[in-house]
């Protein structure tokens, strides 16, 4: 309920504000969104298993982030960012794949 | 993955069994899956909220920020250069067309009734070019379109008439038909000759056009362009650059039916 609330306060802060994202962050930031939406769906999978924990989803949310843009900085600064974003991407697709497969057997049962 | 999955789940079971804080809800034995949709204030799930905050905040953001100028997002160097010398060229350009218009602006309101009715029937005589309704004198090139065969059809006097309006003629005629914004052209059934905003006219067609005659005449014979084209089909094209070109041919004047001034402010 926090977080769909939270996500509805955030869509809206976003509409209503307008951000223009720096220059700087543009190459980061829609890696650093699929990461968190990365342990959004692991969230989701654990809150359906009954081992769902804040604590572990504000870590692995955060370290997600973090990782994928230190990741992509690196990448960036051996001159290889556009790849590597490219496997960060798909690396963290196929996660939240195999987590949505395991919400939708919670969820439907198949 | 899997093994980092493995370490998820160990980690989370850990620490709920270690979830008892002061400030916490009581520890339930069976946390029900949609327990996250009670309303707790805790520390941990205003972070939670936070978080999720941000990512809304983010992805919109986001994409927005792909969604706007997304042509040049992925455009090359030189072709961002190239884009940004046209704008300033055409900034130039309109830069000097503004201020054409502002002093002529200034001019007539400042202007007495003589100096207004001189603008006025400069305009009028303009106008009435551009509409086709006085003959028109000038240089200018004179083509004549040879075509025994039947071979020169609408799309080719067209694309001739295109070509000419881009190179900047500003009176033509067709034979005895003058052409305005409204000529059309089209096939007659037969197949031999051509019809003219319903007048049909046959070989050789004689098309005079008023402008630049430099221009007139290199926008005909470009490589691949008309005259080019006129060739391929199997007709004859002879282009004249002149000094004086005179063009007789009208275009009647008809009050327009459903189009009207619209107050300007």
């Amino acid at each position: 309920m926090i977080a769909a609330i939270g996500l509805v306060i955030g869509i809206v802060l976003g509409v209503v504000l307008q951000p223009a994202v720096p220059i700087w962050l543009q190459p980061y930031l829609p890696i650093a969104i699929v990461a968190a939406m990365d342990a959004v769906f692991g969230a989701t999978r654990a809150l359906l298993d009954d081992v769902f924990d804040d604590r572990v989803f504000v870590v692995s949310f955060l370290s997600n982030v973090l990782i994928a843009g230190l990741l992509v900085f690196l990448g960036d600064h051996l001159g290889v960012g556009a790849q590597i974003s490219t496997g960060v991407v798909v690396v963290l697709s196929m996660r939240i794949f195999a987590n949505a497969a395991a919400i939708r057997r919670h969820l439907f049962k198949a | 993955m899997s093994g980092d999955d493995a370490d998820f789940d160990a980690d989370a079971l850990d620490s709920v069994a270690a979830d008892d804080e002061p400030g916490a809800q009581p520890a339930q034995p069976h946390r029900s899956p949609w327990s996250v949709f009670h309303i707790r204030a805790t520390g941990r799930q205003a972070i939670v909220g936070l978080l999720f905050v941000a990512l809304g905040f983010g992805a919109v953001a986001a994409t927005r920020s792909f969604g706007g100028p997304g042509l040049l997002v992925n455009a090359r160097d030189d072709e961002v250069v190239r884009v940004l010398d046209d704008l300033a060229e055409r900034q130039a350009r309109l830069e000097v067309e503004q201020r054409t218009l502002t002093a002529e602006r200034d001019r007539l309101l400042s202007g007495s009734a003589e100096q207004r009715l001189a603008a006025a029937r400069d305009r009028a005589s303009a106008l009435a070019i551009l509409a086709g309704t006085v003959p028109a004198i000038g240089p200018g090139v004179r083509i004549t379109i040879t075509d025994p065969g039947g071979v020169v059809d609408s799309t080719l006097v067209l694309g001739a008439i295109q070509e000419l309006r881009d190179a900047g003629a500003e009176a033509m005629s067709l034979g005895p038909v003058r052409i305005v914004g409204s000529t059309w052209f089209d096939n007659p059934p037969t197949g031999l000759g051509l019809v003219v905003s319903g007048t049909t006219l046959s070989s050789p067609y004689q098309l005079l056009a008023i402008g630049d005659t430099d221009t007139l005449t290199t926008a005909l014979k470009i490589p691949g362009g008309v005259s080019d084209s006129i060739r391929a089909a199997g007709a004859h094209i002879t282009i004249s650059p002149e000094r004086t070109v005179l063009i007789t041919a009208l275009h009647p004047a008809t009050p327009p039916q459903y189009a009207s001034p619209a107050p300007q402010s």
